[in-house]
């Protein structure tokens, strides 16, 4: 199973960014949280900009793009299972903000936030 | 019907006089029993007013930044009345002095009584006026507003935020979902609405806040722009120039005795609303309907509608002065190394944006906005994902280029080899404007 065109790659890649990063629907996170759909986000991601002949594109940190960070954070705050356990919480948040590099205190900034919920 | 007022010197209230209809609001619960004097009055302890005569009176506090009252002796001004119940102040304005009793940011909160049960009693367009030689007091806060609420502009200095905001006390913003949390529902000043129906059913629309006139009503509880509320009062930002609180008004009941100690709670017509629990909890118990709006939006004085007329119209577009870019924000992908972008619409798109020069957001708020060169086709797969919703979004386009400023706010995502998005409504100015037609590319 292949595919075939580059426009398949381009709408399934808009398809992830969509739910990662733009949807505000907190049953998303269910998505966002997941490390196979992260994989296959990368790999759509790179998979696109090497068919167009551009360089590898780089994320950064999250703290550059406050938009995606604003909408994790809502969706995160709003999902109907109330994450407890910080351990299990920090890995929810990383697989969140992937590809994104984060600055440890964002992560505790935001651990804090929803523990108090 | 006159006013008791004691010299003092720095901070007044000066209460205007002025035939308007009043506007509401709501103060919150003060601390503590609240027991009106008998045959008391004013600082200099000097009974200002026989029985007989007493109509309402006006109390002034000081409270601190977390709401407590600094002075623990209310300052109490009477108001007395000589014949029928008529409207206060037989000036043009009557002022009242505080005096250097402001020692600290907080609060003033001014509260009307009155013992008549169906005439009301209002102060209207209250103005707080700093005197010049008050060179302590700084305005601490302020924020503009457009009509429907939302925030045009804040600012805020020092520690502790003024926490009520548009349409006064009664319209408590919550920090979490931006939404004003009235007392029967919420509000949300974005698009002008109430995220719940009406309760009480007033317009055509139940969902529609102050009737879509917010610059002449107000609406007190999230349920009627009409409705006298229970116990309505305002607050005001201490140390604040110049600020209009525009009405007050009081109804109150009185029974067949004119003596305070006979006064009783008036019977509440509207549902829903809850009578401050300070207001019964003593035997001596006063009537006290506080009305006012403390914003300019809801304010019916003709010079406030003015003023907020054109604040509404001062929107916060582009600076005079261009705003740098970031290098690393917005860097040209296309192959033709200009500084030109492209908007893919239809037929009726391009029209609108001819007329307009203004390329509308989406449901989200967003304008995509491109700086490669496509075929209709490739915008149909590339920009739409083959979606046939859009089929004839590729067939015309607009050229422009963007001003440093709108360049500024595009958002540019790495893993977006071909879109912009730019956040509202994108202006392009007419010297921008390169080309709108058909899509010219092959």
């Amino acid at each position: 199973m292949t595919i075939d065109t580059i426009n398949e790659l381009n709408a399934l890649s808009k398809l992830f960014k969509f739910v990662k990063f733009e949807s505000t629907d907190a049953d998303t996170v269910f998505f966002c949280a997941s490390p196979l759909i992260n994989s296959v986000f990368v790999k759509t991601v790179l998979s696109l900009h090497k068919e167009m002949g551009n360089p590898i594109p780089e994320w950064g940190y999250i703290e550059q793009a406050p938009d995606r960070l604003q909408i994790i954070e809502c969706k995160l705050q709003n999902y109907y299972i109330q994450l407890k356990d910080t351990t299990q919480l920090k890995k929810v948040i990383e697989e969140c903000i992937f590809p994104y590099a984060y600055r440890e205190e964002t992560i505790t900034r935001m651990m804090d936030k929803l523990l108090k919920l | 019907m006159s006013f008791n007022v004691l010299a003092a010197v720095p901070l007044a209230v000066q209460l205007l006089k002025s035939p308007l209809t009043p506007r509401r609001g709501e103060l919150p619960p003060l601390k503590g029993d609240f027991t009106p004097p008998v045959g008391g009055g004013g600082l200099d302890e000097t009974p200002p007013f026989v029985t007989e005569s007493v109509e309402a009176y006006l109390l002034v506090e000081l409270l601190n930044e977390k709401g407590e009252v600094i002075n623990p002796a209310y300052r109490k001004y009477f108001v007395t009345s000589q014949g029928d119940f008529e409207q206060i102040g037989n000036a043009n304005e009557e002022t009242i002095d505080f005096g250097d009793e402001c020692t600290q940011t907080g609060f003033l909160r001014f509260s009307l009584v009155n013992e008549h049960d169906q005439q009301p009693a209002y102060f209207d367009a209250f103005e707080i006026v700093h005197k010049p030689n008050t060179e302590k007091l700084t305005v601490t806060s302020w924020t503009d507003y457009y009509p429907f609420g939302k925030v045009a502009k804040t600012a805020c200095s020092g520690a502790g935020a003024y926490r009520y905001g548009y349409q006064g006390e009664f319209a408590e913003k919550d920090g979490e979902t931006d939404w004003n949390s009235f007392e029967l529902r919420q509000y949300d000043s974005e698009i002008g609405r109430f995220t719940t129906t009406d309760p009480m059913g007033e317009f055509w629309s139940s969902y529609v806040g102050m009737g879509n006139d917010p610059v002449n009503l107000t609406d007190p509880t999230g349920g009627c722009t009409g409705c006298m509320a229970a116990a309505n009062g305002m607050t005001a930002l201490l140390n604040q120039t110049g600020t209009f609180l525009p009405e007050v008004t009081v109804i109150g009941q009185r029974e067949s005795s004119f003596s305070f100690a006979n006064i009783t709670l008036p019977t509440l017509t509207m549902p829903g609303i809850s009578m401050p629990s300070w207001v019964g909890s003593t035997a001596t118990k006063a009537n006290v309907f506080l009305t006012l709006a403390t914003t300019m939006t809801g304010d019916s004085d003709p010079q406030a509608q003015a003023w907020m007329r054109a604040r509404a119209q001062t929107k916060p577009d582009a600076p005079s002065v261009p705003i740098a870019v970031p290098a690393t924000r917005v860097k040209d992908r296309d192959d033709d190394d200009d500084d030109v972008f492209y908007h893919y619409t239809n037929h009726q798109g391009m029209l609108g944006i001819q007329a307009s020069h203004n390329i509308l957001p989406n449901g989200q708020g967003k304008v995509y906005i491109t700086d490669r060169q496509m075929t209709a086709a490739e915008t149909f797969y590339k920009l739409f994902i083959g979606n046939t919703r859009y089929e004839d979004r590729g067939g015309y386009v607009i050229a422009f280029r963007l001003t440093n400023y709108q360049k500024a706010q595009l958002s540019y995502n790495r893993d977006e080899p071909y879109e912009y998005i730019y956040p509202g409504t994108l202006r392009i100015a007419p010297n921008n404007f390169i080309y709108s037609g058909i899509n010219p590319f092959k």
